[in-house]
């Protein structure tokens, strides 16, 4: 068996291929992982109560 | 037009500036090139035409020139990807100005290197017979392997950083060509920067240039293989693997310096890549140039004792008869040249390494020309001594495959940045931390009085 993978013209040829395209496609992976990370949270602010003051100290109930 | 309300760096201007006007020097280098290319193209579908028979190679000498190019391009590739892989992995802050411009080197000289493979097979649909005939008993075909698994990896390890600053172009260099936005749009992948992309991309980068310091050994280990594998003299030695890893880390670094200074001129990149660059790789090209000599004393010194017939006759051959000028001209360039200029401090700077650099690209390329010729002229088998010359068709076609590679690399930094902005960004932000953190201890040092 050893023998006739390592002698057989086309089937070296398979190897190579079958190598190459399993790193093609990990690398392909690692490019789609990178694309897909998600963006960062957008900070979102609670709507202001009547009572909360403003963050430049004006506004609100004195 | 360009985006108004962003305000570039004097990194990025200057970086980009190249990508956005093209001086009268560019397209005079690139008419000579292109002349030089145009030549070998010509020799090249000459010999297609012809056949093998307008080039020096007979029986049994099947390889020339052809070889000796594809062991030098495969070597320089090995500029690159591993130089920018252990300078990334060590951390060495200096590495960020010259990080794409080694990795693009790799890129460029593989697909080179395959080139000459296929100019070799005399013909160009037999570039198919490897996947037609191809048997894994073959170093050819774990060659093949190494190779394309090579050229896969420094296609992403080149491509991996150059995404921020792709995303950078596609969002302030409004001025450029529509085919241009358009490229830099798709490449940049949507990228956003958002702290987990920025995590994923490092992460990425890093277990890259982990992997692909074996694979790069690897490589240059089976092209010497294809050699030590067969019974011929001065080729059938244990010691070829290591010697052409060496040998090719050698080089590599050589034609970093060569494209660097090049780049660095041209470009105006004076400012940030400069003599801590030049010092630090200077003194690696030295501990090669020491390695490299050690290598083929240890060759030479064993196939000397050893007095097996047919290797003294190649031995004799490099040493003393046709080969002797070949010979020693490479010792010059690879050691002597090196020596006299990198082992001093004021001899690293950018003219000393460049004529260093130049001498070993010549002295890499005739060493890996008397690896390849010398045994062929005196085969273990029952040849008569025969001889080589290569004629203008292989000189055309190796100057053209040089030239092409050079327009290749030029076109390149055309189109992307030279320089990594982003992570000369980040490596100066680290710089401002660090300094800050030592006069704060310093500060901490005066008040508690130690």
């Amino acid at each position: 068996m050893g023998f006739w993978i390592v002698n057989t013209p086309g089937i070296g040829s398979l190897i190579v291929l079958t190598v190459g395209l399993s790193v093609f496609a990990a690398y392909v992976y690692m490019v789609r992982w990178i694309q897909t990370a998600p963006p960062d949270p957008v900070e979102i602010r609670a709507p202001q109560t009547a009572g909360e003051p403003e963050p430049n100290g004006t506004g609100g109930e004195s | 037009m360009m985006d108004r309300t962003y305000q570039e760096s004097e990194l990025e201007r200057t970086v980009l500036s190249p990508l956005r006007q093209t001086s009268p020097q560019f397209w005079l280098a690139m008419a000579v090139l292109g002349a030089v290319f145009l030549w070998g193209a010509v020799m090249l579908v000459r010999q297609w035409i012809l056949g093998l028979g307008v080039t020096g190679l007979n029986r049994p000498v099947y390889w020339g020139i052809y070889l000796a190019n594809f062991v030098f391009f495969i070597g320089i590739s090995h500029a690159g990807t591993l130089i920018s892989a252990i300078l990334r992995v060590t951390q060495a802050e200096w590495r960020r100005p010259i990080t794409r411009i080694a990795e693009a080197i790799t890129f460029f000289a593989l697909i080179l290197g395959l080139l000459q493979i296929w100019i070799d097979m005399g013909r160009p649909e037999r570039v198919f017979y490897p996947l037609i005939y191809g048997r894994f008993q073959s170093p050819f075909l774990w060659d093949f392997t190494c190779i394309g698994v090579y050229l896969l990896s420094s296609t992403l390890y080149l491509y991996l950083p150059m995404i921020p600053d792709l995303a950078r172009m596609r969002d302030h260099m409004t001025d450029a060509p529509a085919w241009r936005r358009r490229l830099y749009t798709l490449l940049a992948l949507g990228w956003h920067g958002s702290h987990e992309q920025h995590r994923r991309l490092e992460k990425a980068i890093s277990i890259m240039a982990i992997l692909i310091i074996p694979i790069a050994v690897s490589v240059h280990t089976v092209v010497s293989w294809i050699f030590g594998m067969t019974m011929q003299p001065m080729w059938h030695s244990t010691i070829m693997g290591p010697y052409f890893v060496v040998g090719a880390i050698f080089s590599g670094i050589a034609m970093l310096f060569i494209f660097m200074t090049i780049i660095r001129r041209a470009w105006h990149l004076e400012k940030w890549i400069g003599p801590k660059q030049y010092n630090y790789l200077g003194i690696l090209l030295l501990v090669m140039s020491a390695f490299w000599a050690y290598f083929t004393l240890s060759e030479y010194l064993t196939t000397g004792y050893g007095s097996i017939i047919h290797e003294q006759e190649v031995l004799h051959a490099k040493l003393s008869e046709e080969y002797a000028p070949w010979f020693w001209a490479m010792l010059i360039c690879n050691f002597v040249i090196p020596f006299a200029i990198l082992v001093w401090r004021k001899g690293r700077t950018p003219t000393g390494t460049f004529i260093a650099a130049l001498a070993i690209a010549v002295g890499m390329w005739i060493e890996r020309f008397t690896i390849v010729a010398p045994s062929l002229t005196r085969p273990s088998l029952g040849f008569e001594k025969v001889l080589y010359a290569p004629t203008i068709t292989e000189v055309a076609i190796t100057a053209g495959s040089v030239a092409f590679f050079a327009i290749l690399f030029l076109l390149f930094f055309k189109i992307f940045p030279a320089i990594s902005v982003w992570e000369v960004e980040e490596g100066e932000a680290i710089e401002v931390v660090h300094r800050q953190a030592e006069a704060l201890a310093r500060q901490k040092a005066i008040l508690t009085g130690s």
